[in-house]
């Protein structure tokens, strides 16, 4: 009956704690929310840039920009060649102006902006359909040969872009993640010191605990409620956030071309992968509260 | 029973607090530690309910070295002794109830029966008027009998008083003095730290004097 008593103090503790110290309570919170929102928009971007990356699925289509300035004879003997090639079932040729139209037909949103243009940006290229549908490594050597041809400016493939940067990804990958690994070290600082500050404000009261004859995990335990409740509470807010800026950032992909130039559907964090961000708000919590206590504590004896 | 065995303090800067102290008290005795200010009281009262390490000696209670105890047992301790600080100790910000009310929702006590023995204390000690009445705006004296509310209020084996009488009246001195005593008479032991000659005078109980750390009759 006793530990009953015990703990219905310590939740009214930890109620008064926090009605008392809300600003640093409000503070702490946001702090994480900041942090597992940072992460997680960090995790999404990179999760999605790499469904993309990574599909191998098998493609039938490509296309080739022709160079600017290519004689016409010099297409129609460009366009034998590509036909010849083993690989390849049909070419079909796009004017610049053809280009320019079925641009405008796929985004009308655009029509405006090129009537503005005095020139036509938009080269030359062939439609070339494959014999049957080959995967990414297969595809760059025949682009490959493509190229070879010499007329042509570049070879279109889904996913070459990305594949092409795709050091660069990486390098902007370890980066954010070592970024993100330094801030998750001065999140804990942060924390620890905010809560060090309730502590102190606090540590009168504290002291008499002591020597009135409270054990240590009397006073300990409703410190680590709060840091797991604004742990808890963070991880919800910024998740929150996340899958709305989710949610809009795919709203405005799907209202320009970018959106079909990926030829993919992009996903939210998995539910392991939000449940490893509630871990991971947990830990901000519970560290930081045990850096603070566990000093503060050790003072106020 | 509490025994000291050769008990010193030095604190830093080799400032010696107590030196080779050798004492008894019996359970159930009330003793009186006196002694100018500087003498060594506080010390040896704080060293009694481990709120000080004593740097050499044993102290003994009730058979167990009190220098020996673990960490995890010094709450227990704590709550066999009920201890009126000098400084009174009281969160300034509370209520008288709740200040006096601390001790034992530590303990895990039902919230009525802390209401009854929170208010039982308060009349003795003529406060139940200031039950809800925040710490800070009661006088020197009223904080003085909140901090003796709440050392007594457990019923406490023993009790260490630090010049529980610093900042009130006579007839108020008179008042403790005789809740202490019948609260001796009924077993508990009670050690109080005073540099008051009257009141002595007044009780005439066994007097511990201490002089520069060291006692000097018994």
């Amino acid at each position: 009956m006793n530990k009953l008593y015990q703990i219905l103090y310590i939740f009214k503790t930890l109620l008064t704690n926090i009605k008392e110290n809300y600003s640093y309570f409000l503070l702490t919170t946001t702090t994480i929310i900041l942090t597992i929102y940072m992460l997680g928009l960090f995790w999404l971007l990179f999760e999605n840039i790499h469904s993309v990356i990574d599909r191998d699925h098998p493609q039938k289509n490509m296309s080739a920009l022709i160079k600017s300035d290519v004689a016409a004879d010099a297409i129609e003997k460009a366009i034998a060649t590509v036909r010849k090639l083993d690989e390849v079932e049909e070419v079909r040729s796009v004017s610049k102006d053809r280009a320019r139209e079925e641009f405008v037909v796929h985004t009308p949103q655009f029509k405006k902006l090129l009537r503005g243009l005095s020139i036509n940006p938009f080269p030359a290229s062939l439609d070339i359909v494959l014999a049957k549908p080959l995967e990414r490594k297969a595809l760059k050597e025949l682009s490959r040969q493509i190229k070879n041809v010499g007329i042509f400016e570049e070879v279109m493939y889904e996913g070459v872009f990305l594949a092409k940067y795709m050091a660069l990804i990486r390098t902007i990958e370890y980066v954010g993640f070592l970024f993100i690994a330094i801030l998750f070290i001065a999140v804990i600082f942060v924390v620890s010191n905010t809560i060090k500050l309730t502590l102190y404000k606090r540590k009168n009261e504290i002291e008499i605990m002591y020597l009135v004859g409270a054990s240590r995990p009397f006073i300990k335990i409703p410190l680590y409620i709060e840091g797991c409740i604004q742990s808890i509470l963070g991880a919800l807010v910024a998740i929150g956030f996340l899958f709305a800026s989710y949610a809009l950032i795919i709203m405005r992909l799907k209202s320009i071309f970018l959106f079909d130039l990926f030829h993919t559907s992009f996903s939210f964090l998995s539910f392991h992968k939000i449940v490893f961000l509630f871990f991971l708000a947990l830990v901000i919590g519970i560290t930081s509260t045990t850096l603070s206590v566990n000093r503060f504590l050790q003072i106020s004896r | 029973m509490i025994q000291l065995y050769h008990v010193s303090k030095t604190y830093e800067g080799n400032v010696k607090a107590l030196s080779d102290i050798n004492l008894t008290v019996n359970t159930g005795e009330f003793v009186f530690i006196n002694g100018a200010s500087g003498a060594g009281k506080t010390t040896l009262l704080r060293l009694l309910f481990k709120a000080e390490e004593c740097s050499n000696g044993q102290i003994i209670l009730d058979g167990k070295n009190i220098a020996k105890l673990k960490e995890s047992e010094v709450p227990h301790l704590r709550r066999q002794v009920g201890v009126v600080f000098q400084d009174f100790k009281l969160i300034q910000d509370k209520s008288v109830f709740v200040n006096v009310a601390f001790t034992l929702t530590v303990l895990g006590i039902k919230s009525f029966e802390i209401k009854r023995r929170v208010w039982e204390i308060l009349k003795k000690l003529s406060l139940y008027d200031k039950v809800d009445e925040k710490v800070n705006r009661l006088s020197g004296g009223e904080q003085q009998r909140v901090a003796i509310a709440r050392a007594l209020v457990n019923n406490p084996p023993m009790i260490l008083a630090d010049e529980p009488t610093g900042n009130v009246d006579w007839d108020l001195s008179l008042g403790i003095f005789n809740l202490f005593e019948e609260l001796n008479k009924s077993g508990t032991t009670i050690i109080v730290a005073t540099h008051d000659q009257h009141i002595i005078e007044q009780y005439k109980k066994k007097v511990i004097k201490l002089s520069r750390g060291r006692i000097v009759n018994e």
